[in-house]
């Protein structure tokens, strides 16, 4: 028992844990953080929204007669991240707690002047979450995004989380991309594919518990684009169907709606696309770069705007190459804006790097000039599986 | 501290033999008993003018057996004997003394002694003694008796679907329940007297060619070696025998349900009985064994099956509940979803206490509840475990001193604990994991890990009468991994425990499974 005891007390000391002990009333929880240039040159203006618990569960137990705001938004400067983030300490009573952070919104006009290297600290950090998802704020600033309130979730920073995981599943306008996933990209010679949140309405009235009481909200936030950035600084956006087509790219694409031409109506036709995947392929065609893009996509029948016998054969085949035409031109779209803007935010040079390793190392010198004169070739088949829970549509009026 | 420096049997000066006179002899009983007034003494002239005494004590004897079939035998069937005892002395007087034992008295079990040391005992125990003037010698008829609980469902325990008889308070019946269970010749049955002054009987039940030898042995020696002055019940017998002393974890099973231990027989493992107790214990005991209820093998397997995972759920759940609550959001919020840690947030909000403190106070009151519960007269026990679990629970929150969640966390923790069926191991968890919790406050999730270590090191040192605890996990034996953590059906379950029952390992031939497609 002797020599249990002594191996017992050499493991407490020898081996290690978490140490320190913090008591749940003592910390700050940081539901998002958000990074904004100073007005001081070379300096970054950080800011946090911090949860008041209280106010939550107030608010549940009471029908929402609380009048605290569920979370708090505190702003500190500093020429870096994390002495802002310490700073805090002046105005925030209790130790900020940031391994519940959703998400990081960068200010676009920090986008604009490139912010790679603004990363260093989430990976050194033991308390921030490599898996919490990076926006850009689209022309506004990170801090008015966080600073606004919505209705239905509590906390914003889940809400932002949760609208973004829930457009980029169903609606296909948007792209999570961790931070983990950012920094792979950023060692690499691609540029990440961030998503842009906007907020629709005005910033002000945002902010103030006002606009929970209306139930037209006048204020909300909107992801509904992707950055493109060149060098680690924004450039321009890929909305709609670039964004879509990038997504297809991306071989991210989990859910969305495709609209068709219907007889004479031009976008009659809704397409529930269920499952998506894409392989890229690389080869050399008279020195450039060629992408062959092969999607393999299938979806059902969600709407019929118009009189089509869908039950026949012909009917199908024909509306599934029209699908795949329209895939292949969203496709190419993005890959143009991409191209003009000289930005890989596709990863096609990790592709080349995988497939054609000797040529790589000659094109990766100038791989955005490479990239942007790159060919193209997509291939998409398509199939339609179901036609939901009828065939051919109601008509009006009758025979 | 044992008792080594004591000499070992009669402390007190040799009794003097039996007199020839009946009234010396009652003199002497009297004396020896200290003239207690529970000493019952009858003289009667039998066999014509013969002097004799029927003594034993009130209370504990069965006297209409003394009336019909002692005294009134006595005055009736020896008078048919020849009138000159005196005459050639030597072998009338055998003659009278077996004439009585074989003639005259009407009870099952007659014996004749010559020295006090067993005529003491046998008063004591319920026996009838009978004197004759002109013998040193006298005749012990038995005669145990008196009043003693029925054979009632025993209060733990229970089961929905089984037998409802439970043990009583004497050990005659208790053996008689289990025999009833079992009828067979092997079932042996050893008796002992324990105790200096209480001379408990104790027995030691097994089946001959089941239960390995060596454990029997081992038993009986452990048991001979006690050297107390009283056994008052089976938990004194198990201190005394235990191989392990400094444990939280009973070594030795204790049940009150005879259908209990004619199972751990049958799987050769041994029964002590203790006369004053409903309590038996059974030996060698391993871990996994308090897991195991009777209602198991009464119920279809694989729901029993089901129900013995939940049951070590719920072990788990009262070892660790309120250590993980405290580790989790004291050293590791990051691992808690974040809608569930705001609302911890907020309720722990209003707190003013650390989480181990909350805890504290909280397990401290369950236990408080649950102590009072027991020991309160049971006019009062409902009123108490509404103003405790109710009124104080809600009171609590309410008032801010503990969160919520504490209290679902304590009450399903104590919930957990009541859900073991065996009280003794229940009693064990309770007491770990207070030191548990501790180690939670201290170093977290690690200090969990290191201090679960050292709990299973120790488990894995003990041994019950050389059985590891921890078998058939530690040392590994896959085939009675049939009924450890599950239940086999019963027709697969085809041998006893290996390292248990060392002998006769084969239970049952796999013929016993119905012949496919002939139905």
């Amino acid at each position: 028992m002797r020599r249990v005891w002594l191996v017992w007390g050499l493991m407490l000391i020898v081996l290690t844990g978490c140490w320190n002990n913090r008591e749940l009333d003592k910390l700050a929880i940081v539901a998002g953080l958000g990074i904004d240039k100073s007005e001081q040159p070379g300096e970054y203006k950080v800011s946090m929204q911090i949860v008041n618990p209280g106010a939550i569960t107030m608010g549940r137990k009471s029908g929402g007669g609380s009048k605290a705001m569920p979370v708090s938004v505190y702003t500190e400067t500093g020429s870096t991240i994390f002495e802002a983030m310490r700073k805090t300490a002046n105005s925030v009573p209790r130790q900020p707690f940031f391994a519940h952070t959703q998400m990081v919104i960068i200010g676009e006009e920090l986008a604009r002047e490139g912010f790679s290297h603004l990363f260093d600290f989430y990976e050194r950090s033991r308390e921030l979450r490599l898996n919490a998802p990076i926006l850009i704020a689209k022309g506004s600033k990170a801090e008015q995004v966080l600073s606004l309130i919505t209705p239905l979730e509590n906390v914003p920073a889940s809400g932002i989380m949760k609208r973004l995981t829930l457009a980029s599943k169903i609606w296909g306008g948007s792209h999570e991309l961790s931070i983990k996933a950012l920094l792979q990209t950023l060692v690499s010679k691609g540029e990440p594919a961030i998503s842009g949140i906007r907020i629709q309405g005005d910033p002000q009235i945002g902010t103030t518990s006002e606009n929970l009481e209306e139930t037209n909200t006048s204020t909300s936030l909107v992801i509904d684009s992707i950055a493109v950035l060149k060098e680690g600084k924004l450039v321009s956006w890929l909305s709609e169907e670039k964004a879509r087509g990038t997504l297809y790219l991306l071989n991210e694409l989990k859910g969305t709606i495709m609209s068709l031409p219907c007889q004479d109506k031009p976008e009659g036709v809704a397409i529930e696309v269920l499952r998506s995947s894409t392989t890229t392929h690389v080869d050399v065609k008279h020195g450039r770069p060629l992408f062959r893009i092969e999607v393999e996509q299938e979806g059902s029948i969600s709407e019929l705007q118009c009189q089509m016998d869908i039950s026949k054969r012909e009917t199908m085949v024909k509306l599934q190459k029209e699908w795949a035409k329209a895939t292949e031109e969203e496709i190419a779209a993005a890959v143009q804006a991409a191209k003009e803007k000289k930005s890989d935010i596709f990863q096609f040079g990790a592709r080349v790097h995988e497939q054609k390793p000797g040529v790589w190392k000659k094109w990766k010198q100038d791989w955005p000039e490479m990239f942007a004169d790159s060919l193209l070739e997509v291939q998409v088949e398509a199939y339609i599986r179901r036609t939901g829970m009828r065939i051919k549509p109601y008509k009006v009026g009758g025979d | 501290m044992r008792w080594k420096s004591r000499p070992e049997s009669s402390q007190q000066p040799a009794q003097p033999a039996l007199a020839e006179q009946v009234a010396v002899n009652v003199a002497h009983l009297k004396t020896l008993l200290g003239n207690s007034s529970d000493l019952v003494v009858r003289e009667l002239q039998a066999v014509g003018e013969i002097r004799t005494a029927a003594a034993y004590m009130d209370g504990i004897t069965d006297k209409d057996k003394i009336n019909d079939y002692i005294i009134h035998a006595l005055l009736t069937e020896t008078n048919q004997l020849p009138k000159e005892p005196q005459k050639n002395r030597q072998s009338a007087g055998d003659d009278l003394l077996s004439f009585i034992q074989t003639h005259a008295l009407a009870v099952g079990e007659v014996r004749i002694v010559q020295d006090w040391d067993r005529v003491i005992l046998s008063v004591l125990s319920g026996d009838t003694v009978l004197f004759v003037e002109g013998y040193a010698e006298a005749l012990i008829c038995g005669t145990k008796g008196g009043q003693h609980r029925n054979v009632e469902e025993p209060s733990t325990q229970l089961v929905i679907r089984g037998p409802k008889e439970g043990f009583t308070e004497s050990i005659g019946t208790n053996v008689s329940l289990v025999r009833k269970r079992i009828k067979s010749k092997d079932l042996w049955l050893e008796t002992m007297k324990i105790g200096q002054v209480t001379q408990t009987d104790v027995a030691v039940m097994y089946i001959q060619g089941i239960a390995s030898e060596k454990i029997v042995k081992e038993i009986k020696r452990r048991l001979n070696r006690i050297n107390t002055d009283g056994i008052l019940e089976s938990g004194y017998i198990e201190e005394f025998i235990e191989d392990k002393g400094n444990t939280p974890f009973p070594t030795i099973y204790n049940t009150e349900r005879p259908d209990s231990v004619a199972a751990n027989l049958l799987e050769g493992r041994i029964a002590i009985f203790i006369d004053g107790t409903p309590f038996v214990l059974v030996a060698p005991t391993t871990f996994f064994m308090h897991f195991q209820s009777p209602e198991d093998y009464y119920q279809r397997y694989p729901v029993s099956s089901a129900i013995r995972l939940l049951r070590y759920g719920t072990f788990l759940i009262a070892l660790f509940g309120p250590s993980v609550y405290i580790a989790a959001i004291t050293f590791h919020q990051e691992m808690i979803p974040t809608a569930l840690l705001i609302n911890l947030a907020a309720q722990r909000e209003s707190v003013p206490f650390p989480a181990l403190i909350e805890a504290l106070l909280m397990e401290v009151a369950f236990e408080i509840l649950r102590e009072a519960g027991v020991r309160m007269p049971r006019a009062v026990g409902q009123a108490v475990s509404i103003v405790g679990a109710l009124v104080l629970g809600q009171a609590a929150v309410e008032a801010g001193i503990v969160s919520s969640m504490m209290v679902i966390v304590v009450s399903i923790t104590g919930i957990s604990s009541f859900a073991n069926p065996s009280f003794s191991m229940s009693l064990g968890v309770r007491f770990v994991r207070f030191l548990m919790m501790f180690s939670a406050a201290i170093f977290g999730f690690y200090g969990m890990a290191i201090f679960s270590l050292l709990i299973l090191t120790h488990m894995c040192s003990m041994r019950s009468f050389g059985i590891p605890y921890m078998s058939p996990f530690s040392p590994f034996i896959l085939e009675d991994h049939k009924d450890t953590l599950i239940r086999f059906p019963l027709k697969k379950l085809f041998t006893r425990p290996r390292l248990i029952s060392q002998q006769d390992v084969i239970r049952q031939g796999t013929q016993s499974e119905p012949s496919k497609g002939r139905g």
